[in-house]
């Protein structure tokens, strides 16, 4: 059909090729109007909608993180300030480059353990992916040899952020505490919270001690400003700005002087050192021993440095022994419960207590004394001073559990202290009721008596023990111990949980009782109590850690046990004890007996606490004739 | 005596110069070095374009001075030129964005795939010229073939746009040439049919994205949405007229991407609107009607299909690229002709309007040829 040449074939093609033509022309002037359709559509149609579109791409809104506020101690020494640290960063756009140069960068820069990841997707995805730190907490020399070769590596940029730090490293680590990158579980917490908007220019956040306890005061509010941004997310210019508010500064109630002391003394053992302030319940030093540096968290952890820090092994530096730690009292309880006594009526101060040595319940159910033979006649003094457990043996027995709990209670036993730090434990007050719950067994009589000692089911922490002796030492106020003075430059005193607890007159008697133990002829006179300059109130116990083990003659001796099954040791006193400056607490894990491994730790403190820190002086005078040792009856 | 016989000698090669289109063809380059200015951030960029325009302006004046008789004779070798230098290209072809479409022949980078544009239809034409009025079948297999060849070439670098519009240009020659309207029918059909196999065995991932995200850009708003919805916004935040020259915020703070090639309408209907997008409109559609016409007045059989095919080429290569832009059509990498910055495909196009403008005006011996 297209074979034939000639003119008629000719015409016949030229017009098959103008139909072509047309028919293409008629396609084009479709499809060209149909693109003036869709303009109409896009620019005039949907234009707010498109121009909308186009303002919010050029305008961001940014939060600026505040300055966290500052630590301090009592007398304004910075425990926790913010540095200056150094971090070097590398726009998005120019990941790719800097990943072929990545080996290069590493010569001088300790590298960030995911940078070349971070890179590596970064390069990889089409649109900005933001700032990338490949590397951080960069020291004085790394910082010193970069900005050497720093012109040969434009795109990566040197920059400088505040970074918490603790200018004393372990020092009252468990009562600072520290911060930490914001986690997934702080931001699901935040959230929780609906606080998650006032991180979103932060990087850190408080995770333990008062760092996490203050945190919403220290953190501060983010600001805003208003920015003029490009495609890459790179600011342009600042239109408005809204300055951050720097969080509170926070002084703590701890003397500084007295928290090294109390460190330096638990150097080398476990346990715990707490100084209260008996009247207002300040702290004034919490030690716990072993410690660790927090500037470690802050970086974050390795596993292994986790378990190091958690392991027994190590002696657990994690725990914070002065509030989570629990111990039995041991003796340390004695005055309480001879308050206790008194205030109920279940004692007269000249009761006498004949001590034999032993206390049966039944003839197989023997309770000993700690003096083979006994102490003869015990009055409630001698009880106290020479530790006579037999008296309270008795006294338990007859009082029963549940009372004695009732009356412990008062001295804040068995609960909490609710003090303004985290991952505080309460102790154990035990009733009969408690027993079957926790224990699934009945109470017996067995269970009653060793609590009267301070053994058995009742533990407590050393911050517990300091507060209830600050209720003989201030005259019967149950204080709330508290580790922060001023937020912000507002005092915080939290009154007394309860007042006027117990008879002066009472208390009185127990003080005395208790200012002779460290005179000749107490249980800590030559610990504690000797050579001192000024009276000091206490009491010694020691908490079994192992079930007691009798040979024939009675005790084993402690000394012979392995160290983990040693007692622990408690010393608990408040100085001078007619005028009380200071209550401490002290607990030296498997330390042996109470007098001797924690009653020099108390005396020390006492001695730096009023001789050094206060300058307190202490000479012969009339008034000192009040607590001039009285003569004891010796010791039958 | 002399000088007026040199004059008359020189004037008459640029009697074949179509005063009409050359300077519609100015105002079309001139636009697009409105809109090049406004959106390249380097304006070194709008000077070597500046250059390349003239250098374009002169061939294809030079393109027209050359009879459609050389041409005739010059389009094997050319032919044969292109697929050497197609062939050079996964050898020596300079790497950009995962593919080798640049060839670096030291004093100058150029882009292969934009010459084949030129030199199938040519091809195609001095083919079709050798039997002036007889058309067989295996004539139009061999000018499939021909075409194909360098398509498949280009699409292995790979191109897929530009390996479409090779293709589309042989097809149209075949078309002009005058295939029976029984095998364009069935050979869409075909297409059709073979589209969901394309779907499946030819077409990368990457490909297929851009496919859905015309559908849905916001699916994939960062990813493969991300052109379409920004040259969108752009695009309709012109408004009725525009933003102003240099004004865009879309163009100037950087979100649109590839804005002074194959993105650049996005810049000139940001910062121009709907009233600057009909006029860029209309100077095509001159154009066109004017290259339409030139091919409907070639005496020439093969040559009036070779303007024809130039013509369609160059108004589809322009309508593909503003509908890619407006959102319409996948992104594929097609330039706006003319417009966007790229010194080959300036020069591709300057040369296939010289030589159009040399075809059209051939007179062949009557004997030879048809119509007139």
């Amino acid at each position: 059909m297209l074979a034939a040449g000639g003119e008629r074939d000719e015409r016949r093609v030229r017009r098959s090729f103008l139909a072509r033509l047309a028919l293409l022309g008629l396609a084009v002037t479709g499809l060209g109007l149909g693109l003036v359709w869709r303009w109409h559509y896009l620019q005039v149609e949907r234009y707010e909608h498109f121009e909308e579109l186009a303002v919010d791409n050029q305008f961001a809104l940014e939060r600026v993180g505040p300055i966290r506020g500052l630590i301090r101690d009592r007398h304004g020494v910075a425990l926790a300030e913010n540095n200056t640290r150094y971090l070097v960063r590398v726009n998005s756009d120019n990941a790719a480059r800097t990943l072929e140069r990545l080996d290069e960068l590493g010569a001088y820069l300790p590298l960030a353990p995911k940078a070349a990841a971070k890179l590596e997707e970064a390069a990889r995805s089409p649109v900005y992916a933001g700032e990338i730190v490949i590397s951080d907490y960069l020291r004085l020399e790394d910082l010193l040899r970069f900005i050497d070769v720093q012109h040969l590596h434009p795109e990566a940029v040197l920059d400088a952020r505040l970074l918490r730090s603790y200018p004393h490293g372990d020092f009252a680590a468990h009562v600072i505490g520290h911060v930490g990158r914001i986690n997934a579980g702080d931001v699901a917490r935040l959230r929780e919270r609906r606080r998650y908007q006032q991180y979103v220019g932060s990087d850190f956040i408080g995770k333990r001690g008062v760092e996490a306890m203050y945190e919403t005061r220290l953190h501060g509010a983010p600001g805003l400003r208003e920015v003029h941004i490009d495609a890459h997310g790179r600011v342009l210019d600042t239109l408005h700005r809204l300055s951050p508010t720097t969080g509170a500064d926070l002084w703590l109630t701890l003397d500084g002087g007295l928290q090294q002391k109390a460190e330096e003394l638990l150097e080398g053992k476990e346990g715990a050192l707490v100084a209260l302030e008996p009247y207002t319940g300040e702290i004034l030093a919490l030690a716990s021993a072993p410690r660790f540096d927090v500037n470690d968290f802050i970086g974050g952890v390795t596993q292994k440095q986790w378990e190091e820090l958690n392991s027994t092994e190590r002696g657990a530096p994690m725990v914070h022994r002065a509030i989570y730690g629990q111990y039995a009292p041991g003796s340390t309880l004695k005055p309480f419960l001879a308050l206790a006594a008194l205030d109920e009526g279940w004692r007269t101060p000249d009761y006498i207590y004949r001590s034999t040595g032993v206390f049966a319940l039944t003839p197989r159910h023997l309770f000993h004394d700690w003096k083979r033979g006994g102490h003869g006649e015990v009055d409630m003094r001698k009880s106290i001073v020479r530790s006579v457990n037999s008296y309270y043996y008795e006294l338990a027995h007859e009082v029963g559990v549940d009372a004695m709990h009732d009356a412990l209670a008062r001295f804040g036993f068995g609960r909490p202290t609710r003090v303004d730090l985290d991952n505080e434990r309460g102790g154990v007050l035990p009733t009969e009721a408690w027993k079957r719950e926790a224990v699934g067994e009945p109470w017996y009589p067995g269970d009653t008596i060793p609590i009267g000692v301070g053994q058995g089911y009742i533990v407590a922490t050393p911050l517990q023990l300091a507060r209830a002796m600050a209720v003989i030492a201030n005259g019967g106020d149950l204080v709330r111990p508290h580790v922060v003075a001023q937020v912000g430059g507002i005092r915080l005193r939290p009154g007394p949980e309860e007042r006027g607890l117990f008879d002066p007159a009472h208390i009185a008697l127990v003080r005395d009782a208790l200012a002779q133990v460290t005179l000749p002829g107490g249980t800590a006179y030559s610990r504690v109590g000797k050579d001192s300059s000024y009276p000091i109130a206490g009491k010694t116990g020691t908490a079994q850690v192992a079930r007691l083990r009798y040979d024939e003659d009675g005790r084993v001796d402690n000394e012979d046990l392995p160290y983990r099954l040693r007692d622990h040791a408690w010393f608990v006193g408040f100085a001078p004890a007619y005028n009380p400056r200071i209550v401490v607490a002290a607990l030296v894990e498997h330390g042996g007996s109470g007098g001797r491994a924690a009653g020099p730790l108390v005396r020390a403190l006492m001695d730096h606490y009023l001789l050094e820190r206060r300058g307190m002086r202490f000479g012969p005078s009339p008034y000192d004739l009040r607590w001039r040792p009285q003569q004891l009856a010796a010791d039958n | 005596m002399v000088r007026a016989f040199v004059l008359h000698a020189l004037a008459l090669p640029l009697r074949r110069v179509d005063w009409l289109l050359l300077p519609l063809l100015a105002a079309l380059a001139g636009l697009g070095l409105v809109a090049l200015h406004s959106a390249a951030e380097d304006v070194r960029l709008v000077e070597r374009q500046e250059a390349y325009l003239l250098l374009g302006l002169g061939l294809a004046v030079a393109a027209a001075c050359i009879s459609w008789r050389w041409w005739r004779l010059l389009a094997a070798p050319f032919y044969l030129l292109c697929l050497l230098l197609l062939a050079l290209v996964p050898w020596l072809g300079i790497e950009a964005n995962n593919a080798r479409r640049w060839l670096d022949l030291g004093f100058v980078t150029l882009q292969p795939s934009e010459l084949a544009k030129v030199a199938v239809p040519l091809a195609l034409a001095a083919f079709y010229g050798l039997w002036p009025q007889r058309r067989r079948y295996w004539q139009h297999g061999v000018a499939l073939l021909l075409a194909l060849l360098p398509a498949m070439m280009i699409l292995d670098q790979p191109d897929l746009g530009t390996a479409v519009m090779v293709l589309l240009a042989g097809v149209l020659m075949i078309f002009f040439a005058g295939l029976p309207w029984l095998f364009m029918l069935s050979g869409a059909a075909l297409a059709a049919l073979a589209a969901p196999l394309m779907w499946s065995f030819v077409l990368a991932d990457y490909q297929k994205q851009r496919i859905l995200a015309v559908i849905d850009p916001h699916s994939d708003p960062l990813g493969a949405g991300y052109h379409t919805i920004q040259s969108s916004i752009a695009v309709g935040s012109g408004g009725y007229w525009g933003k102003g020259w240099n004004q865009g915020s879309q163009a100037q703070l950087g979100f649109l991407p590839e804005h002074h090639t194959d993105f650049i309408f996005a810049v000139y209907a940001e910062e121009f609107g709907f009233a600057g997008c009909l006029a860029l409109l209309g100077v095509f559609m001159l154009i066109f009607i004017r290259m339409a016409t030139l091919a409907g007045k070639a005496r020439d059989g093969a040559a009036g299909c070779l303007v024809a095919a130039f013509a369609s080429v160059f108004a589809l290569q322009a309508l593909v690229n503003l509908a890619m832009v407006s959102g319409v059509l996948p992104v594929v990498g097609l330039p706006l002709p003319l417009v966007s910055y790229g010194g080959t495909s300036l020069l591709a196009f300057a040369l296939s309007f010289g030589i159009a403008m040399a075809a059209a005006r051939h007179r062949p011996p009557r004997r030879l040829g048809f119509g007139g």
